[in-house]
C-alpha cells in the first residue's frame, strides 16, 4: 500500500454534509463546492463531491478493496462499500452536532491517517502483553496486532463442544453462515463515519459464538496491541508534539476547520512533509445463544511512541438466558486516538453486563449501544475514567428499554486530575411498551484540579407511565467524616486523600470479578492515585 | 509531670460550650473509663484528643508526654502512638482492610524512622493479631467496614489498635449496640494489650464494659466537668444510683448554670442515624 495520495489533509472543512441527521441549520443545496482537494475525483460510491475528509479514504479504500474482500464472501464487499459510501457521503462528524458537541476532534481531523499494516511484536511489545496477561484464570487469548491476528501469541484453549472461538477472518471464511446474519446488523455505518470506516476496513477481529447451553468457565480475553513504531513504512515517523498540543485547545467555531494545524498553517500544502499516521480498525462479534454464559475481556493497548487511531467496534447479541459479560480495558499510548463502540442488544430474558475502564488515550471516546428487547432482562453498565494531562474521555451510553419488566444500573465514576477534561452523556429511553422498567444511572466525578473540566448529561426520556427511573450526577470532594477516620490512623492529608481516590475508583473495579484482572488494574489505579495531585486541604488544627 | 495532663479544658462546638473546664490526669499504664449521661462532654472529649477540627478549643491545655498536643495535627497525633476506637467506625468503600491498615501501619514505622513493610511481612506480622481476635483473611480483603455488622465494625477497631499498638488509646463508646459476646471478645481483646507502656481512655455511658475492662480509675462527668473521681467501685455506685445524684453535684459546682442536663435520650445513643454525630457534632455534644 502507498501513501503519497492518502493525504487527509484537505482545505477548511466546509459547513455540515448534509444529512437529516443533522440539525437543520444548512440545507443540501448550501453545500459549498470547497468540499474535496485539488486532485479528487469524484465520489466513486455516489458519483458526487466526496464529503469533507473523506477522499483520503476513498482512496485507501480502493487501493485496498480488492485485499479486503479476498475474505471470499460475496456479502462481505457490498457491506464494505456501502459503508464507505457512508463516509463519502457524509464524511465526519463535528461539533455541530449535539452528539460531538464536546467532543475536540479537530486535532484528530487535522491529521492524515491510513489503515495501519500489521507487525512483528517487538521485545517490548512481548513484555507488554505479559503485564497485561490473565494467564492466572486460564484465560484463552487472542492477540491482535494493529488489527491482525498475531498466531504465535495467541492461546485458544479447549472451549466446550460447538463453541466456536477464532479470528473473525477465518470465521469469514469458515463460517460465514453465522456471521453474516450479525456483522454490521447492530453498529451501523449510518450512525457516523469512525463506525463505517471500521466495517469498510476492518482486517480481522474476534469471533465468539455460542450454542445454547455452552458455559465457557475461562473468560476470553481479547489483547489488540497497537504498535506505532515499527509503523515506518508508509509515513515515518511521527511529530508527536504538534497534534499534542492541539488536544487541548478547542475552539467551536473552528472545530470543523479539518486541514488547519493548529500553528494556522494548512497542513495540504506541504503534502511531503505531513506524516500519515496508523489508523487500526479492530472488529469483535459476539453471539451467545441460549442459557449460553460468557466473560469477554477486550483490552486495548498501546506501545508508547507516535500518534494513531483505533476505531474500534464491537456487536453482542445476547439470547434467552444467557449471562454475558463485556469488559474493556482501555489503555492506549499517548498518543492514542481511541473511538470505541460497543453494541449489544438482549432478544431474550438475560443479563447483559459491562464494565469500561477507560485510563489512556490522547482522546477517548467510547460508545455504548444497548437495546433491551425481551421481558426480564438485567443489565449494567459500570464505568471508570481516569484522565490527566491534557486528556479527553468521553463516555456516552445509550440504553433502549423496549420491552417490559427490566432492570437495569448504570455507574460511572471519573477521575480528572491536571487540565483533562471528560464527558459523560448517559441516556435512557424507555419505550412505551417497557412498563415496570426499573433503570437507575449515576454519575459521579471527582476532580483532582481546578484546571480539570466534566459535562455531564444525564438524559432520560420516557415513554411508559408505570416506571422507576432514577439517576444522579454528582461532581465532588471526598468526604470529610473518611478524611477524619484515615488521619486518626495515622494517613497524612496526602495519603489520605490517594486512598480515599483510591477506593472511589476501586468499587468499580471490584465488581469486574476476575481476580488477575482487578489485582492489574488496583495497582494501576493506586500509582495513577500516588502521581496525581492531592486536593490542598486545610490542615485538621 | 503525668503521661496525659488536661488541664482546665474548655471546648465549643459552633459557639456552643460542652467541656467547661475539665481536668484529667493520667499516668503510663493507667486505665481510665470516663463515664457520664448523654451530651455530658465524654465523646467530645475523646474526639478533642484525636484531633478532629470540628471542636474549637477556646482554652486550656493539653500536655501529651510532656509536649504540647495541640502542637500535633490528627495524623501526627496517631504516629506518635495517640488511637481513638470511634463509636461510629467509618466506611470506606473501595479499600481493603488490609491495604488500609498496613498504610496506616507503615506511615508510623516511617516517622519513627524504620522501614515500611512489604505485603507478605505485614502479613505475617498481623497474623498472632488476627487470631487473638478471630479477625479472619475475609474479614480482611473486604472493604474497611463496609457490610460489617456492629460487632465487626468494633471489633475491627480494636484490631487496628492491637495492630498499630498505641501508647495512648481511647476507646470512644466502643461498648454500644454490642451483645454480650460481641462485647466479650472486644474486652478480651482489649485486656490482652494492657501494658505498663500503654493507657487506656474507656468512654462508656454503661458500668456493664467495665466488668470486662477493669479500670484502675473512673470518672463521671457531667456537663463538661469531671464531677467525681474515684475506684473501680464508683462505676458500680453508679450502676446503682444513676447519673441523677452526680447531675445534683454538677449544678452545685456550677453556681450559674441552674440548668440540669436533661436526662439521656436513648436514640442519640443507639441510632445509626448518630452516624452523622461526626459531621455535624452539635449534635453530639447538645
Amino acid at each position: 500500500m502507498t501513501s503519497t495520495n492518502d493525504s487527509m489533509s484537505t482545505p477548511p472543512r466546509p459547513p455540515e454534509p448534509s444529512s437529516p441527521r443533522n440539525r437543520p441549520t444548512r440545507t443540501s443545496g448550501s453545500t459549498p463546492s470547497v468540499a474535496s482537494g485539488p486532485n479528487s475525483p469524484a465520489n466513486p460510491v455516489t458519483g458526487g463531491t466526496p464529503a469533507l475528509g473523506a477522499q483520503p479514504w476513498l482512496d485507501a479504500f480502493d487501493a485496498r478493496i480488492g485485499l479486503l474482500s479476498s475474505n471470499g464472501r460475496s456479502w462481505l464487499g457490498p457491506l464494505r462499500r456501502k459503508a464507505i459510501g457512508h463516509v463519502a457521503e457524509r464524511g465526519f462528524p463535528g461539533q455541530r452536532e449535539e452528539d460531538w458537541r464536546h467532543t475536540p476532534l479537530r486535532a484528530l481531523l487535522a491529521q492524515r491517517f491510513t489503515p495501519a499494516k500489521s507487525t512483528v511484536m517487538s521485545a517490548e511489545a512481548v513484555a507488554r502483553l505479559e503485564e497485561l496477561s490473565l494467564d492466572g484464570v486460564g484465560a484463552h487469548r487472542l492477540v491482535f496486532v494493529n488489527g491482525a491476528l498475531n498466531a504465535e501469541h495467541t492461546r485458544i484453549g479447549e472451549p466446550p463442544e460447538g463453541v466456536r472461538l477464532m479470528s473473525l477472518a477465518k470465521a469469514i471464511d469458515t463460517e460465514s453462515a453465522l456471521v453474516e446474519p450479525h456483522l454490521a446488523r447492530l453498529a451501523l455505518s449510518e450512525d457516523h463515519a469512525f463506525i463505517a470506516l471500521n466495517t469498510a476496513f476492518m482486517v480481522d477481529g474476534a469471533f465468539i459464538h455460542l450454542p445454547k447451553g455452552a458455559q465457557i468457565e475461562a473468560p476470553i480475553h481479547i489483547v489488540h496491541l497497537q504498535i506505532v513504531d515499527d509503523f515506518n513504512g508508509d509515513g515515518g515517523s511521527v511529530d508527536d508534539s504538534r497534534s499534542r498540543g492541539a488536544g487541548g485547545e478547542v475552539d467551536p467555531d473552528l472545530a470543523g476547520g479539518v486541514g488547519v494545524s493548529v500553528d494556522g498553517s494548512v497542513v495540504g500544502g506541504r503534502d511531503g512533509d505531513v506524516v500519515v499516521l496508523p489508523a487500526i480498525f479492530p472488529r469483535t462479534l459476539i453471539v451467545a445463544g441460549a442459557g449460553s454464559s460468557v466473560h469477554v475481556i477486550e483490552t486495548y493497548a498501546g506501545i508508547d511512541g507516535g500518534a494513531y487511531l483505533t476505531s474500534a467496534v464491537t456487536e453482542t447479541v445476547v439470547g434467552e438466558g444467557a449471562d454475558v459479560r463485556w469488559t474493556k480495558r482501555q489503555e492506549e499510548a499517548t498518543g492514542g486516538y481511541h473511538i470505541g463502540r460497543f453494541n449489544g442488544r438482549q432478544i431474550g430474558p438475560s443479563t447483559l453486563a459491562t464494565h469500561n475502564i477507560a485510563l489512556g488515550g490522547r482522546l477517548v471516546r467510547n460508545e455504548f449501544a444497548i437495546v433491551v428487547d425481551a421481558e426480564n432482562c438485567e443489565t449494567l453498565l459500570d464505568g471508570l475514567y481516569m484522565a490527566r494531562g491534557s486528556q479527553h474521555i468521553e463516555n456516552r451510553t445509550r440504553l433502549d428499554h423496549a420491552k417490559p419488566n427490566c432492570h437495569s444500573e448504570e455507574h460511572y465514576k471519573g477521575i480528572l486530575d491536571d487540565h483533562s477534561t471528560a464527558v459523560f452523556a448517559g441516556r435512557i429511553y424507555v419505550h412505551q411498551d417497557a412498563q415496570k422498567t426499573d433503570a437507575f444511572q449515576e454519575n459521579s466525578c471527582l476532580l483532582l484540579s481546578r484546571d480539570a473540566r466534566v459535562f455531564t448529561q444525564p438524559q432520560l426520556e420516557i415513554f411508559a407511565d408505570d416506571v422507576k427511573c432514577t439517576h444522579g450526577a454528582t461532581v465532588g470532594e471526598l468526604d470529610q467524616q473518611q478524611l477524619f477516620y484515615l488521619r486518626a490512623r495515622g494517613l497524612d492529608p496526602a495519603e489520605a486523600h490517594g486512598i480515599l481516590t483510591y477506593g472511589y475508583a476501586n468499587e468499580i473495579v471490584e465488581s469486574i470479578g476476575i481476580e488477575p484482572l482487578q489485582v492489574q488494574l488496583e495497582a494501576l489505579i493506586r500509582a495513577r492515585v500516588r502521581a496525581s495531585h492531592s486536593p490542598v486541604v486545610a490542615d485538621g488544627d | 509531670m503525668a503521661f496525659l495532663e488536661i488541664s482546665d479544658l474548655h471546648v465549643s462546638v459552633e459557639d456552643n460550650e460542652i467541656l467547661k473546664g475539665l481536668n484529667l490526669s493520667i499516668g503510663l499504664g493507667e486505665v481510665h473509663a470516663i463515664m457520664g449521661p448523654n451530651g455530658s462532654g465524654k465523646s467530645t472529649l475523646a474526639q478533642v484528643i484525636a484531633g478532629h477540627d470540628a471542636y474549637e478549643v477556646t482554652k486550656g491545655t493539653i500536655e501529651f508526654d510532656g509536649g504540647d498536643l495541640f502542637e500535633l495535627s490528627a495524623d501526627e497525633r496517631a504516629r506518635e502512638g495517640i488511637f481513638l476506637a470511634f463509636q461510629y467506625p467509618v466506611e470506606i468503600p473501595g479499600v481493603p482492610n488490609t491495604y488500609f491498615l498496613r498504610e496506616a501501619y507503615n506511615a508510623m514505622r516511617v516517622h519513627h524512622g524504620e522501614k515500611p513493610l512489604d505485603p507478605m511481612a505485614f502479613i505475617a506480622y498481623i497474623k498472632p493479631h488476627m487470631e487473638r481476635l478471630d479477625v479472619d483473611r475475609e474479614m480482611l480483603k473486604r472493604s474497611v467496614n463496609v457490610g460489617f455488622s456492629g460487632g465487626e465494625k468494633k471489633r475491627n477497631e480494636i484490631f487496628q489498635m492491637s495492630v498499630l499498638q498505641p501508647r495512648l488509646a481511647v476507646l470512644d463508646e466502643t461498648d454500644s449496640g454490642l451483645d454480650i459476646d460481641a462485647l466479650q471478645k472486644v474486652a478480651e481483646g482489649v485486656n490482652s494489650l494492657r501494658s505498663p507502656d500503654r493507657s487506656f481512655i474507656i468512654v462508656t455511658h454503661y458500668q456493664r464494659l467495665l466488668n470486662f475492662i477493669v479500670p484502675d480509675f473512673v470518672h463521671v462527668i457531667v456537663d463538661g466537668r469531671i464531677v467525681k473521681s474515684g475506684g473501680k467501685e464508683l462505676a458500680l455506685e453508679l450502676e446503682d444510683e444513676g447519673y441523677a445524684s452526680f447531675e445534683s453535684l454538677a449544678s452545685e459546682s456550677n453556681g450559674t448554670t441552674a440548668a440540669i442536663v436533661s436526662p439521656a435520650s436513648p436514640a442519640s445513643l443507639a441510632s445509626p442515624a448518630s452516624l452523622a454525630s461526626l459531621a455535624s457534632p452539635a449534635s453530639n455534644g447538645a
